[in-house]
């Protein structure tokens, strides 16, 4: 997987772990960056190498499984009534499994997301710390940002709206719902209006707007058919995402619910990362 | 401490690759390779390419054929007795097109990636990575571990003495006869398992519909998670489980007599029910938001309708 011009795996190799480590000299950073762009060997070591790193960080004395949790909840939620605690001391019960649940994601995901966004970087790109005005963002089209998903019964026909539709923004949404904006103008499955975000959410919103970010800039390297699947992909996440906030919002201590929506928002991450990192078409 | 141990992992993961590549002699071959070596036992084979057709086939003593044929690109090709590895290298023209036919000696461990080929690997009786972005993948006959992806192509595993980790975003995932852990996922694609025989099973997808008839071992765990899928279990007559069975708006239907409580405490809005089977020993959990979940009584094997 050589070329005259370009560097070989062995030297690729060579230079991973400063890389990985960023201390990599510029120049020498954009020719290992040419490389695994069409090279699927080192494109699937990098792979691997992320996903070593996003398992070392879902040991389990750091933190506690959402999973786990999740049966936890479901199982203290009937016994609270009856020991007449007041819903504000349930509430609090969520806080600190849900920071924890946070911090797992974080950990879990932020190997990937580094792998993914230090092989996506290239020198022309420049990037902005996310923000929440819409204003001050550059309104690019987005490569795979469903901002538009059926409400109602999800199914998976072929989605009406065209992908271009589907990833640009549409102003008159922005000034009716709360949404979440990526500093590219990518803008995530919305919150229910005047639902609060949760710890874990804040964590989920924060990982999926940098991978969203990687995915724009990678659009033109991949597959037009494939960015096409993705687009439909995640607008059937973004309606289960929406559907189980609007649930989550009249029954806001609901473990079930809480499970159905972080599993939604596992999925969109996992689907992103999976994006982050495909092989370039060429 | 998690730094240093990621970096000596990396450091060693580097080491590895570069030993192989010290260790074996790299050949490239403009157009088509047919060959024979000499691999040890539970050695890698690693193939990449862009598109077209890989086929692996487990086969008795100690010998690898490999036949590779490209139609655009160059073969590079590099084995030696713990590893063999194989892939069209595109940049001299074309989008990389090959066709690998490659017969292993069982046990081999099988490392495929690709874009838009598709993977068949049948009966090595050894460990399987299996990567397509919009090809099918085929598995079936294999040990210890398998994973098998796609984003928009089916994925199918079958005859697994091990554990298996099958998903695509939008294909079918199709996982038959596993002993090991099994895993499947999906987004939109239909989820099917059957023959299974293992202690842990979880299936997630978001609207597409799982279908399991398999045994459920004493202490094992099977959770089925949907969100607009429907959710089908074969249980068979001697079951003994405790089940979970949890929907905001979909609906169950049951062959056991359950009834489904309303989970109204002046709060709750999902409706979830609890019951145990025989024993109880086995744990299932089957949850969907809007999608059926139907239990019905069968005999483990086979819920194809």
């Amino acid at each position: 997987m050589t070329d005259r011009k370009m560097m070989t795996c062995a030297q690729v190799d060579a230079a991973l772990l400063d890389y990985l480590e960023e201390t990599l000299d510029e120049n020498v950073r954009a020719q290992v960056d040419e490389h695994v762009a069409g090279c699927l060997r080192c494109n699937s070591l990098l792979r691997d190498i992320g996903a070593i790193r996003a398992e070392a960080g879902q040991l389990p004395e750091l933190t506690p499984s959402r999973d786990l949790w999740a049966g936890i909840a479901a199982r203290i939620e009937p016994t609270v009534v009856p020991l007449g605690r007041s819903p504000r001391e349930v509430r609090r019960n969520w806080i600190p499994a849900a920071a924890a649940a946070a911090a797992a994601l974080v950990i879990a995901t932020a190997g990937i997301t580094y792998v993914a966004t230090s092989w996506s970087m290239r020198p022309a790109t420049q990037r902005v710390a996310v923000t929440a005005n819409p204003k001050s963002a550059p309104q690019q089209p987005a490569a795979v940002a469903p901002s538009v998903a059926p409400s109602g019964p999800i199914t998976t026909e072929a989605p009406s709206t065209t992908p271009s539709e589907v990833a640009t923004t549409r102003p008159a949404e922005r000034e009716t719902a709360p949404r979440i904006q990526s500093s590219r103008g990518v803008t995530l499955a919305s919150r229910s209006t005047g639902a609060s975000a949760s710890p874990t959410e804040i964590a989920y919103d924060g990982e999926i707007s940098r991978l969203q970010n990687i995915i724009t800039d990678r659009k033109n390297q991949l597959d037009p058919n494939t960015v096409l699947v993705i687009e439909q992909s995640l607008k059937i996440i973004d309606a289960a995402v929406r559907q189980s906030r609007a649930a989550l919002a009249r029954d806001p201590k609901s473990g079930f619910l809480t499970d159905q929506l972080n599993h939604a928002l596992d999925k969109k991450v996992e689907l992103l990362r999976t994006v982050a990192l495909l092989p370039s078409r060429t | 401490m998690q730094i240093r141990m990621t970096r000596a992992l990396l450091s060693a993961m580097i080491l590895i690759a570069g030993a192989s590549t010290t260790a074996t002699a790299q050949r490239r071959y403009s157009e088509s390779l047919d060959t024979t070596v000499t691999l040890d036992r539970l050695a890698t084979v690693d193939l990449s390419l862009f598109s077209g057709r890989v086929t692996v086939i487990g086969g008795s003593g100690t010998q690898a054929h490999v036949r590779a044929d490209a139609s655009s690109g160059d073969i590079d090709f590099d084995a030696g007795p713990g590893r063999l590895r194989l892939s069209v290298d595109p940049s001299r023209g074309g989008p990389g097109n090959a066709t690998f036919e490659l017969t292993v000696p069982t046990g081999t461990r099988v490392i495929v990636n690709s874009l838009s080929a598709s993977i068949s690997i049948h009966g090595v009786k050894g460990e399987v990575d299996a990567n397509s972005v919009s090809g099918s993948v085929s598995v079936v006959d294999a040990a210890r571990k398998v994973k098998a992806e796609s984003v928009s192509g089916n994925v199918e595993v079958s005859q697994v003495a091990g554990d298996v980790r099958a998903s695509s975003v939008s294909g079918r995932v199709q996982a038959d006869d596993v002993s090991g852990d099994l895993e499947t996922e999906s987004v939109s694609g239909r989820i099917s398992m059957f023959g299974v025989k293992s202690k842990f099973v979880r299936s997630g997808t978001v609207s597409g519909r799982i279908s399991y008839a398999g045994t459920f071992e004493p202490d094992g765990s099977y959770e089925f998670k949907s969100h607009s899928g429907g959710v089908l279990l074969s249980l068979p007559a001697d079951v003994g489980a405790q089940v979970r069975i949890e929907t905001f708006s979909g609906s169950v239907d049951s062959d056991f007599p359950v009834t489904l409580q309303p989970n109204t405490d002046g709060r709750g809005s999902n409706r979830r029910m609890e019951f145990k089977i025989g024993n109880g020993r086995a744990r299932i959990v089957a949850e969907s938001f809007s999608g059926t979940i139907k239990l019905e009584r069968g005999d483990g094997r086979d819920s194809r309708n």
